[in-house]
């Protein structure tokens, strides 16, 4: 096949079109004199995010860390609840089910709960961002583990390997295509934890100044806080897609046939 | 001549949950001799799957024994079987080498040995030099190559083989059929081989069971009189015509 022009590539089209959309937005807030409260331009957002660096920067910590680990807390609990609720089909007929109804409850009208039981500082956030992420990852890791082929689990039957064996050999990585793609949805879900959380009660964080800024009709740094908060969101996806590539290949290969 | 394996009145009845009994399997008695390649031969639903899944231990029966070299199936023989499904059920995050030694590694067994002697496997099924390729990389009929390598790599006495050659095109097929064939005559392993082939059957058994659904029974035992080795050519003999045509009419029936 000859090799495409740079031009047409797919990561060059989306450059393109973002580029083509941040100047659309410049022009017409220019054009039509749109003041910075109610819309910044993206040259305005950049210059706030270059003048309040260092008050962004302290919040980005707080709020990047809430997510990080909320996130990685949800990450074990699930793979590990959903291993045992893989593996025990009274557990599925009982928690599972129990857990997907709780699912139907809008996770954000626990927030004010939460800091009624867990107080206000960074446990209450830490738990926001848990629940969000935490039944995305159980339910793949559940359906990861029940669809190995009939044939793989015969295999290890007739291969006379142990429960374990057959956990660590063959089950748990055959179901991890399943499981990323659970984890790639709570990623982007921790963002929205760690903000609700933080909209709720917080005295620092992304959240508190997109709040804050927004009362006080500061558009650019409102919008900053949005910016950071987005490429947050991203960077984790990238991170789990990238670990995607890395740990599980053959997965991609078969999506790409 | 003792026989390697013996069935003796295997019956397996399945409870739906409507705790409705279905007769997957009614009074089944069997002998595979030593050395012997067995073909199994039936529509679906005759029960050929759950006489291999009872054999390799996967299930067992609701009634009758089966005895191995002369004693009662039990976990220790499982070591002295092999299975080749019809998929052939690679671990796609394993490079065909390491798919192969997944027995061993399972077992416990010193991985290096294996080693040298996975490559010979693989010099036999004829993909030499694709040890460090992932099964992804291979066609359809080079992982079931792969998979009777796995098969073959734990040294088994019975080699239990379900439908192994239904999802290839009919080249790739003939030319497993041969290989498996040149394999058997080189390892000297028994095969227990089934399919819903009658020609794959003749071609290739010594014998061929024939068996009938609702419930799945042994119809017939067929003994097959053509010389080997065994040739494409004798394909189109009159001996063969004759064996596969005495087998077909125990389906016209039904």
């Amino acid at each position: 096949m000859p090799k495409k022009p740079f031009y047409h590539t797919g990561s060059f089209l989306t450059f393109l079109s973002f580029g083509f959309v941040l100047l659309l937005w410049e022009v017409l807030t220019r054009i039509f004199k749109i003041p910075k409260w109610l819309l910044p331009g993206p040259t305005l957002i950049c210059r706030e995010l270059w003048n309040s660096a260092g008050i962004l920067w302290q919040n980005t910590l707080v709020t990047g860390s809430e997510i990080v680990q909320g996130f990685v807390l949800a990450l074990i609990g699930g793979i590990v609840l959903g291993t045992i609720i893989a593996y025990s089909p009274f557990l599925e007929k009982t928690l599972y089910k129990l857990l997907a109804a709780t699912q139907a409850m809008p996770k954000a009208a626990l927030a004010p709960l939460l800091v009624i039981w867990l107080g206000l500082g960074h446990p209450a956030k830490l738990a926001m961002v848990f629940l969000m992420c935490f039944f995305p990852v159980m339910v793949s890791m559940v359906t990861g583990l029940q669809s190995t082929s009939r044939e793989l689990l015969e295999l290890a039957e007739v291969l006379g390997s142990n429960w374990l064996q057959s956990f660590l050999k063959i089950r748990f990585p055959a179901a991890l295509p399943y499981l990323i793609s659970g984890v790639k949805v709570a990623a982007s879900l921790s963002v929205v934890g760690a903000v609700i959380s933080e909209f709720v009660n917080a005295d620092k964080g992304l959240g508190y100044s997109l709040l804050v800024s927004a009362a006080q009709l500061n558009g650019p740094l409102t919008f900053a806080s949005v910016v950071i908060l987005a490429a947050l969101g991203v960077m984790l996806f990238s991170l789990v897609s990238l670990l995607e590539k890395l740990i599980c290949p053959w997965a991609r290969s078969s999506l790409d046939k | 001549m003792k026989p390697l394996l013996s069935l003796k009145g295997v019956e397996k009845i399945y409870q739906t949950e409507s705790r409705e009994e279905i007769i997957a399997l009614s009074k089944i008695d069997l002998e595979i001799n030593d050395g012997e390649f067995l073909a199994i031969v039936g529509p679906s639903g005759c029960g050929k799957t759950t006489l291999l899944k009872l054999i390799s231990g996967v299930l067992t029966p609701t009634d009758g024994e089966i005895y191995f070299a002369g004693d009662a199936l039990g976990i220790s023989h499982r070591k002295l079987l092999a299975m080749v499904f019809q998929q052939p059920a690679l671990l796609p995050w394993r490079n065909v080498l390491n798919n192969i030694l997944l027995p061993c590694e399972l077992r416990g067994q010193d991985l290096k040995t294996y080693t040298a002697e996975s490559l010979e496997l693989l010099k036999l099924v004829g993909l030499e030099g694709f040890a460090y390729r992932k099964p992804q990389e291979l066609s359809y009929g080079m992982q079931q190559r792969v998979a009777i390598c796995r098969a073959l790599i734990s040294q088994p006495k019975l080699l239990l083989m379900d439908e192994p050659f239904a999802s290839l095109d009919t080249f790739t097929r003939l030319e497993l059929t041969r290989l498996l064939l040149e394999i058997w005559s080189l390892k000297k392993q028994t095969v227990l081989f089934v399919t819903h082939n009658i020609q794959e059957a003749v071609y290739l058994a010594d014998r061929v069971v024939v068996m009938t659904p609702r419930p799945g029974r042994i119809a017939a035992i067929v003994d097959v009189n053509l010389p080997r080795p065994r040739t494409e050519e004798q394909m189109y003999s009159e001996d063969f015509s004759k064996c596969a045509k005495t087998i077909h009419q125990f389906f016209r029936k039904l």
